[in-house]
């Protein structure tokens, strides 16, 4: 079971932080932090900047991306914002607009 | 994916500075600074602090908030809770053990007549005793009188005369006496039974 969930339906408006996995069924306007890994679900919207270990987007995100770790695109997911991450991937079906810097 | 998305989870770990609004239920075991205010429940755990008003269906409150909770159906602070703030449902319970500090409201139809009744009644009881505990401040130190002047020891006035006595004589008298301890009254009245002898 993952650490906090927003479900679908629900909005959170400000600075949201966690240590746990955070999955985002919902919409969080704002910040979003985590010392574990967010994932954003298919019905998901994000409009903040992200920073957490792993990323996975499969819904809608329009911020800066933050990740030690990775960040997944997945097909039918959405990020419209700048990724610094050690990982990229980007799925077939994906849309991406924004810079990379990968730490090279 | 997930069978319930509508269900959300605040966990322990997790901060949000900022409202949760929405559709579905939620459940707070971390932290809200900010209103929540949803459609459906709202669970708060033993470990949750919200500080903001709480809106929902049925509020179920095990943890602590500083703000008023509001259920459409019912307001529920378990043994565990800690509200600052008014309470109103067509249902309140207080479980014992809880602590509320504020005002209960019990109305809407929606709830029987008669559940509803009694949980505001007990409600409003805790609530009175809670309040008065609270509101009471403690019973302000009266100070104590101030002591009563302690009575001159007798032997001092009484060596106060004889002091006299001898100044008297030490003005008479040339030259004056070498100065020595003035008798006391025992020694005195030997002195004058030994003289009469």
């Amino acid at each position: 079971m993952a650490g906090t969930v927003i479900g679908e339906g629900l909005s959170v408006e400000g600075e949201f932080s966690s240590d746990e996995e955070v999955v985002v069924h919902g919409s969080v306007r704002g910040t979003l932090s985590s010392g574990s890994s967010i994932s954003i679900g298919a019905s998901g919207v994000v409009e903040a900047d992200v920073s957490a270990r792993s990323l996975s987007v499969a819904g809608q995100v329009t911020g800066n991306v933050n990740s030690a770790d990775r960040v997944d695109i997945q097909a039918g997911g959405r990020l419209v914002g700048d990724v610094k991450a050690s990982r990229l991937t980007i799925a077939d079906g994906a849309t991406f607009k924004g810079n990379v810097d990968m730490d090279v | 994916m997930k069978t319930m998305n509508d269900v959300s989870v605040i966990s322990k770990s997790t901060v949000i500075r900022g409202h949760l609004r929405g559709q579905g239920s939620v459940r707070i075991d971390g932290r809200v600074g900010g209103d929540v205010e949803v459609t459906g429940d709202v669970t708060l755990g033993p470990d949750a602090e919200v500080d903001g008003s709480i809106a929902g269906a049925t509020l179920r409150i095990g943890g602590s908030v500083k703000g008023d909770l509001t259920g459409s159906d019912a307001v529920l602070v378990e043994a565990s809770g800690r509200v600052v703030g008014d309470l109103r449902a067509p249902r309140v319970g207080i479980a014992e053990g809880a602590l509320v500090r504020g005002s209960v409201q019990t109305e809407g139809v929606s709830a029987p007549q008669r559940p509803a009744a009694r949980s505001a009644h007990v409600g409003s009881m805790s609530m009175s005793s809670v309040r008065s505990q609270a509101a009471t401040p403690p019973p302000r130190r009266v100070a104590p009188p101030p002591p009563p002047p302690p009575p001159p020891p007798p032997p001092r006035v009484v060596s106060e005369a004889p002091k006299v006595v001898a100044k008297s004589i030490e003005k008479k008298m040339s030259p004056p006496p070498p100065v020595v301890s003035v008798p006391s009254k025992g020694a005195r009245g030997r002195k004058k039974k030994t003289a009469s002898r």
